[in-house]
């Protein structure tokens, strides 16, 4: 049981993230997408992300307040090390929530339309570094930050950042390919191709850095055992990147490219995760010491850890109340 | 940790949750007010039920939607800024913190969806079912968000071992001596801040003479509403200041300027307006009621009262703001429940009528300037928890200084004045926005919803 309570939370931990990013993930994709679309597309692209987008936004809450009840040790020190790319992800979603909200009541359309793109970059751009900062060698004594405010900048955390924003973009088109039609559609078709080949290349250039050397903390360094999944996963990335690009440029069907998006990034998020087990910040902090006593972790899965498949099942049902092509029924 | 590191810190919470705060307060008892509309709308039948879930979900949704703008930055400050305070009891503030997160927030904002976008496409029940689970959620957040803080009031269930925080008993820490009536007080406060802003707002209405039908209607809610809430408000209040005197005494000392204990067998005199000076440990100048101390707290006419010397100085929360914070809250309270008192009256003396209603100028422009009085008196109250919890983050356990992070003052600082900037500017948008929305006023004319039949989920799209 000592072991396996910090494990099972942890795999709470991932799947909560996961549906984020791949949920919410779009959404703010879509929101950097419409900075370049007109008036009129930037309405049929907010239809797209309506009624869903708050409780996509949630899972970020669930996974924060997750980190801070089960992994209390590396909440703080994540958030506190990482403070300002922490503040570029709070404000980009204050920003991205109130301007849907003061766009459909104001008649400045346009204004709250950018300041809705600039909001979702922000986040976009705060999630990146976020995570490409986890990489760069954060100097944490006696469990608590020791660093600068500005330890997360570095080549590689710029180029993870920027994959980041380019994978959440391509989330973004192939979440449009499938709920719009026309004109729309036809746009992010073309937009789908052009961020997928960044995000492809971001994906390249991080491994090459990689090996040499550019980011502080590299998987290569790492002793653990599952290190060598890493390259299946990365294979798995490879092979969905392929058929991404295939399936849309064939144009047949408006789903498979946004299952493709899902199997890349659930690739990178396994090949990451194995090639940094069992540390939870990489590798200076391990998953079981970061994690809550095991009481605690006892008592958030009465509560939490039982209520998530109900979560699940609701939320499969508002998705299902609002499938099929988007339509404007306003409120 | 150096002063200023804490002191921003402290200022960066504060700000934030007393701008945060204003949104939920709202959206809990707007969404209460929507329930009982929709069901109004199903059981009668009449339209005009209908219409007023529409227009009070338009401010709703708004509100909301600032509610979790200014929100989520609060869940992530135990991070960035209190990372040490997170560490040390996240094993229980972070575990409810999670309950909060996906109990309660997941369960509004799915079914907000359907409530909002889902009049075509759900069956009656289904929407009604939607409509209950966004105020279900609304108030289970307070609860778990009041249980977490409660907590850090009266900690509970929890042992020390070797400087760390242990927790002993998960139950006895969630259900803390605390909770019972702080969750009960500022839900209860969420009512009647709501129930005075629809009913200033249907004050606005009713003199401007637009729509007086309407307004009028939710105007006679709120008042039945408010003759139970107002009163029970006054009483809890009453209960909560109980608890505090029990298990809190330097706050309870500090709320009422109270230095020294009275001997026994003598009584304790009441501080109506003082002026406290920490630095003297006494009050410059004081107007003092006999005997009404020890008679508001101890519910006897000599009952001792400790006061706030018997607390070293290191020990003691700031007196200025909780005392006058509590003096602020309490006369609101009372106002609150005189123009309930006043409005019943009208209502009794037949003045609550389309034709004359609007004739009534005093009465109506009373409740229009008192929108902010159910805001004011509830963050007054929330300074008074907050403030006269000082020096402690967790009440004798931990001390404020001991909780922030090694962030840097210049950041900190930064951040600071970005979060007072954009809040302000939420602010200001906020009441730009209602004002738009009140002055194009209620959609009378859209066609019903058609609801759906069948179940959506054996649909077959």
């Amino acid at each position: 049981m000592g072991d396996f309570l910090p494990l099972l939370w942890y795999f709470l931990l991932v799947v909560t993230m996961t549906l984020f990013i791949i949920l919410d993930g779009a959404d703010l994709g879509i929101g950097v997408l419409s900075l370049n679309a007109g008036e009129s597309k930037r309405s049929t692209m907010l239809a797209a992300i309506g009624p869903m987008w708050y409780a996509n936004e949630t899972w970020l809450v669930v996974g924060g307040a997750t980190l801070f009840g089960a992994f209390p040790l590396a909440y703080g020190v994540i958030l506190s090390s990482l403070y300002i790319p922490a503040m570029m992800l709070l404000f980009g979603l204050i920003f991205r929530a109130v301007s849907i909200e003061f766009r459909s009541h104001s008649e400045r359309k346009r204004l709250w339309g950018i300041a809705f793109g600039i909001g979702c970059l922000l986040a976009i751009m705060g999630q990146g570094f976020i995570f490409g900062g986890l990489f760069s060698d954060l100097n944490i004594r006696g469990g608590s930050f020791a660093g600068g405010p500005w330890d997360w900048l570095n080549l590689g955390s710029v180029i993870i950042a920027l994959g980041v924003l380019a994978a959440y973009a391509m989330m973004g088109a192939a979440h449009l390919v499938r709920k719009t039609e026309g004109a729309v559609q036809i746009q992010n078709r073309r937009l789908l191709l052009g961020s997928a080949s960044v995000a492809l290349t971001s994906f390249v250039a991080v491994i090459a850095v990689m090996l040499l050397g550019y980011i502080p903390v590299s998987l290569i360094w790492s002793k653990a055992p599952y290190i060598y999944l890493v390259p299946l996963f990365l294979l798995m990335v490879l092979f969905g990147f392929i058929m991404l690009l295939i399936s849309s440029r064939g144009g047949k069907s408006d789903r498979t490219p946004y299952i493709w998006t899902m199997v890349i990034f659930l690739g990178t998020a396994a090949a990451t995760i194995c090639g940094i087990f069992p540390y939870f910040i990489p590798f200076s902090l391990s998953i079981k010491q970061a994690a809550s006593p095991q009481s605690s972790l006892v008592f958030m899965l009465f509560g939490a850890g039982i209520i998530l498949p109900i979560i699940i099942f609701y939320n499969i049902y508002v998705h299902r109340v609002f499938t099929g092509k988007v339509f404007e029924d306003k409120a | 940790m150096e002063q200023a590191a804490v002191d921003i810190a402290r200022a960066q919470f504060a700000i934030t949750t007393i701008f945060h705060m204003l949104w939920p307060l709202l959206s809990i008892g707007l969404s209460l007010l929507m329930v009982v509309m929709e069901v109004l709308w199903l059981r009668t039948g009449d339209e005009i039920y209908y219409r007023q879930v529409r227009f009070w979900s338009v401010l709703f949704i708004l509100t909301f939607g600032i509610g979790v703008a200014s929100g989520v930055p609060l869940e992530f400050q135990f991070g960035t800024n209190w990372s040490r305070f997170s560490a040390a009891s996240g094993n229980i503030v972070g575990n409810l913190m999670a309950f909060e997160a996906s109990m309660s927030f997941t369960l509004e904002a799915a079914f907000l969806a359907v409530f909002i976008f889902g009049w075509n496409r759900v069956s009656r029940q289904m929407h009604l079912f939607s409509n209950i689970m966004v105020a279900f959620g609304a108030s289970l957040s307070a609860f778990w968000i009041m249980a977490a803080n409660s907590w850090m009031q009266t900690p509970a269930g929890v042992s020390l071992e070797g400087g760390k925080i242990a927790i002993t008993n998960y139950m006895q820490a969630t259900f803390n001596p605390d909770l019972p009536i702080a969750f009960t007080h500022i839900w209860v406060a969420s009512i009647e801040t709501t129930l005075f802003f629809v009913g200033g707002i249907c004050a606005w209405y009713i003199i401007r003479n637009r729509n007086v039908d309407f307004f009028l209607r939710t105007f006679k809610v709120m008042v039945i509403i408010g003759v139970v809430v107002a009163p029970l408000q006054i009483f809890l209040g009453d209960a909560s200041g109980l608890t505090v005197i029990k298990h809190q005494p330097a706050k309870a000392a500090a709320m009422e300027a109270h230095w020294v204990t009275n001997p026994p067998n003598t009584s304790a005199p009441w501080v109506l307006v003082a002026q406290p000076d920490q630095a003297e440990q006494d009050n410059s100048w004081e107007v003092k009621i006999p005997y009404m101390l020890s008679i508001l707290s101890t519910h006897s006419i000599k009952g001792q009262v400790t006061g706030l010397k018997d607390f070293p100085v290191e020990d003691q929360p700031p007196v200025t703001l909780p005392f006058w914070a509590f003096r602020i809250m309490v006369l609101l309270g009372f106002v609150m429940l005189f123009l309930v008192l006043w409005a019943l009256w009208q209502w009794y003396r037949r003045k609550l009528r389309v034709e004359s209603a609007s004739k009534h100028g005093i009465f109506w422009n009373l409740w229009l300037y008192a929108i902010p009085a159910g805001f004011l008196a509830t963050e007054c109250g929330w300074i008074v928890r907050e403030v006269g919890r000082q020096p402690w983050v967790i009440y004798g356990i931990m001390r404020t200084t001991d909780g922030v992070s090694p962030v840097g003052t210049a950041t900190a600082s930064i951040s600071l004045s970005m979060f007072i900037v954009i809040y302000l500017l939420l602010l200001g948008l906020f009441i730009y926005f209602t004002r738009r929305i009140l002055l194009s006023g209620p959609d009378l004319t859209s066609p019903l919803p058609t609801y759906r039949k069948q179940n959506p989920l054996r649909s077959d799209y």
